[in-house]
């Protein structure tokens, strides 16, 4: 058994190199969240975005053995995650993503219905127009927002020149900016 | 000059700005209303970017149990497995010296590797005899004479090597495609 607190990642990655399933399985426990933040925002359906984070995490067991450890491991886990998540968004027709999710959001916090119907009418409206952009801007997009890397960090992850980085950013929050605008307008 | 500063206010709303840049922009956006807008929009965005609420997933444990079902035998040590590959590759090298250093011995000493398929000669005898023996003009007599046997030869022992090698590759291809399907059992266990 791992004991989560005193054992570091670099440690646990160690001993799942050498075949310790139940070290990854700890991986796989401290990366979830994250993993399944990315996968989501990329594909906007919250049973495509399981799907492809279980896959991610299975491809990561089989090629534990080429990573390096000079980025940190999730780095290396987004890089996989996406390239999962794009490849199953290739091979799913746009009509098959559910246009909608079932939200289940947590009753304290939440005033009244309207507050709950306001709230999910942004998420979804978020939602559709992350989904709008082009793949590329997009997974720059998500990897800033939702996971917080660096500009570095992301142009390792995609290995993409930091500038393009730049560009694509500007990219997505420019048109972000657009389409979300009218909502702006509403004060929503 | 407005533009300039507008497409660093990304950079700058992230942090990934250099000291001089960052001191710049602070700057300009203490005179400049129309960056501060964009600014303050930049800015409105990224928080509802982060804020927008997303469905609930699995809970993590019962997503790690999945996850450990479907794990996969992985591949062994990748560099037991170079080794082992290389192994593929450097037998055909050992086995076409020998077989041509076989070649080689047999042919001259009159000997044929498969005997009963090919008839014996000693071809090297008799090109020797026919250009410093003391009777040229039978030798070269008795070359022409056979050179449809030795022709064959050439050729049966051609097709014969090339056989060979055809074979071997065939057999090389299929055992490096076996295995590098067998390096993934899905299922399997470890």
């Amino acid at each position: 058994m791992i004991d989560t607190i005193q054992i570091t990642e670099e440690q646990i990655v160690n001993q799942a190199l050498q075949g310790d399933r139940g070290a990854f399985g700890e991986l796989v426990n401290r990366n979830y969240d994250s993993v399944i933040r990315v996968v989501y925002r990329l594909c906007g359906d919250m049973q495509l975005a399981q799907d492809a984070a279980q896959e991610a995490f299975i491809r990561a067991w089989v090629k534990l053995p080429e990573y390096q450890p000079r980025a940190p491991f999730r780095n290396w886990l987004y890089r996989i995650a996406v390239n999962v998540a794009l490849d199953v968004l290739r091979k799913c027709p746009e009509e098959s993503i559910a246009e909608e999710d079932e939200f289940i959001f947590e009753a304290q916090g939440m005033p009244n219905p309207e507050a709950v119907y306001l709230e999910k009418e942004q998420a979804d409206m978020m939602q559709t127009a992350i989904r709008s952009l082009p793949e590329a801007a997009r997974t720059v997009l998500v990897l800033r927002e939702y996971s917080q890397l660096t500009y570095e960090e992301i142009a390792n992850v995609l290995d993409i020149p930091i500038g393009t980085v730049m560009s694509r950013l500007n990219y997505a929050r420019n048109r972000l900016r657009e389409l979300l605008r009218i909502s702006w307008s509403k004060g929503v | 000059m407005t533009d300039q500063f507008i497409n660093k206010l990304g950079a700058y709303l992230d942090g990934e700005l250099n000291q001089r840049s960052n001191d710049q922009i602070e700057a300009h956006l203490k005179t400049c209303a129309a960056c501060h807008a964009e600014l303050a929009e930049l800015q409105l965005l990224s928080k509802q970017l982060q804020e927008a609420p997303q469905p609930e997933s699995i809970p993590a444990l019962d997503f790690k149990n999945q996850v450990m079902l479907q794990l996969p035998r992985r591949a062994d040590n990748p560099d037991q497995k170079d080794a082992n590959i290389s192994i593929f590759y450097w037998v055909p090298v050992v086995i076409l010296i020998s077989w041509i250093f076989l070649q080689i011995v047999f042919w001259f000493s009159g000997e044929t590797i498969l005997a009963g398929i090919m008839p014996q000669q000693m071809l090297w005898f008799d090109i020797y005899q026919s250009i410093f023996d003391g009777s040229p003009i039978f030798g070269n007599l008795f070359l022409l004479n056979q050179i449809d046997v030795y022709f064959f030869n050439f050729v049966l022992q051609l097709l014969f090597q090339a056989g060979i090698g055809i074979l071997y590759g065939a057999i090389l291809y299929l055992l490096l495609r076996n295995q590098s399907k067998g390096n993934v059992f899905v299922n399997g266990n470890q």
